[in-house]
């Protein structure tokens, strides 16, 4: 955000006016209509809050929040809890990590929510969603804002397919995500070729509509198709992902077919019955 | 046509059902929101044990062979919409139980960390 601070010398006195523009049209104009005028520019960071859902992570979530702090020490992180069985929330106490512990289990979509929200409530211009559990590298975080700051996108999704390195995952599960993929570029009109991906960075604009509506059972493809029906544009970005270190995916295999076609009819349903936000 | 006997069990059936209602409401273990529909079920199979000739006369209009048939027509109708009513009030709440938990986690972090600051300025003192 460029922060512009202009002083008007209007015969008698000097007056200070404090303007805030995003982009550099309005500056331009201001300067064309104002003669006498000091004008003082000064770009200012985005605020940025790494949120980190984190069901039974104990055995990861110190080494995720230690690689993130000392990756990128100039982003706030806030780990969310979602009523986890194991220690993760005395963990994250005793490390006097920033957190959030929700009392009842909501699942990812839940507590993903409540991370935007904290989001919003603290005025973030960017939250960026980052796996509790190892998979996601905190060196790609600067390449998801990118977009943003730049203007191109308010979701910028991380997706380890289009430079294909790094961690793969199954064969079978690409074939599901390529689904995905294809379901979305029908009923969003863009291409992912990572619906899947957790790992991803979200405008303010996108935070505050996230804070009230977010899919809730498996959250990720149906969020890019609410924030596409909703008017906001999607884009992917390359980057790469670890195998998880330990713990288990939220997607066992059984359960899998069943994710499929619920999610490509969430997908659809929400394509013809959503409606665009404002 | 319907038999004294099946409207006899009919009769005693529904008032059976509205005395259960009535007891729940009274209890206050059924919100006057929900119930409406349960009763209005009940009240309208109690119309057509009473007077089968309104049954019979939408049972000959809507082609059903039988008066009994479109009592269980009737029944069947209701419990699928009151179901469904059901599913969308369970979503409702879900959704409310969500908000509140979320709300609940922000407070929790918010006293959390007045509590440390407050502990760390009497450390001071």
């Amino acid at each position: 955000m460029t922060f512009i601070c202009i002083v008007i010398y209007n015969q008698t006195q000097w007056e200070i006016t404090e303007l805030f523009f995003d982009g550099n049209i309005w500056a331009e104009y201001i300067l064309s209509t104002i003669n006498d005028a000091i004008i003082i520019y000064d770009e200012e960071d985005m605020k940025v809050l790494v949120i980190i859902p984190a069901y039974n992570e104990a055995l990861n979530i110190v080494n995720t929040v230690n690689t993130l702090t000392s990756t990128c020490p100039e982003v706030d992180y806030v780990v969310v809890n979602d009523c986890s069985q194991d220690d993760t929330a005395a963990i994250c106490k005793k490390n006097g990590f920033n957190y959030l512990s929700l009392p009842i289990n909501l699942g990812i979509g839940g507590g993903m929510q409540c991370g935007y929200k904290y989001a919003f409530d603290k005025g973030y211009d960017i939250a960026i969603q980052f796996d509790g559990d190892g998979q996601h590298n905190a060196d790609y975080i600067k390449d998801l804002i990118a977009p943003i700051e730049a203007g191109e996108a308010e979701l910028v999704i991380g997706s380890r397919f289009i430079n294909k390195e790094g961690f793969q995952t199954s064969a079978m599960r690409r074939l599901g995500i390529n689904l995905l993929g294809f379901t979305l570029k029908v009923c969003g009109k863009v291409k992912i070729t990572d619906a899947t991906s957790g790992f991803r960075a979200a405008s303010r604009d996108v935070i505050e509509f996230f804070s009230h509506h977010y899919a809730q059972d498996y959250p990720e493809p149906e969020s890019i198709i609410a924030a596409r029906v909703s008017g906001f544009r999607v884009k992917e970005v390359p980057v790469v992902m670890n195998e998880r270190t330990a713990g288990v995916s939220s997607i066992s295999s059984f359960k899998s077919v069943y994710y499929m076609i619920k999610v490509t009819l969430a997908i659809v349903i929400y394509r013809l019955v959503g409606k665009k936000w404002r | 046509m319907m038999t004294n006997l099946f409207k006899g069990i009919l009769l005693v059936g529904v008032l059976i059902y509205l005395l259960i209602i009535i007891y729940l409401m009274k209890k206050g273990r059924m919100s006057l929101k929900y119930s409406l529909m349960w009763f209005f079920s009940g009240l309208m199979l109690l119309i057509c044990a009473l007077f089968p000739r309104i049954i019979g006369f939408f049972t000959d209009l809507l082609g059903i062979y039988s008066e009994t048939n479109g009592i269980f027509f009737v029944g069947v109708c209701f419990i699928l919409l009151i179901i469904l009513s059901l599913t969308s009030i369970a979503s409702g709440l879900s959704e409310r139980i969500r908000t509140l938990v979320q709300t609940q986690a922000m407070l929790e972090k918010r006293v959390r960390e007045l509590e440390e600051k407050l502990e760390n300025k009497n450390d001071e003192i």
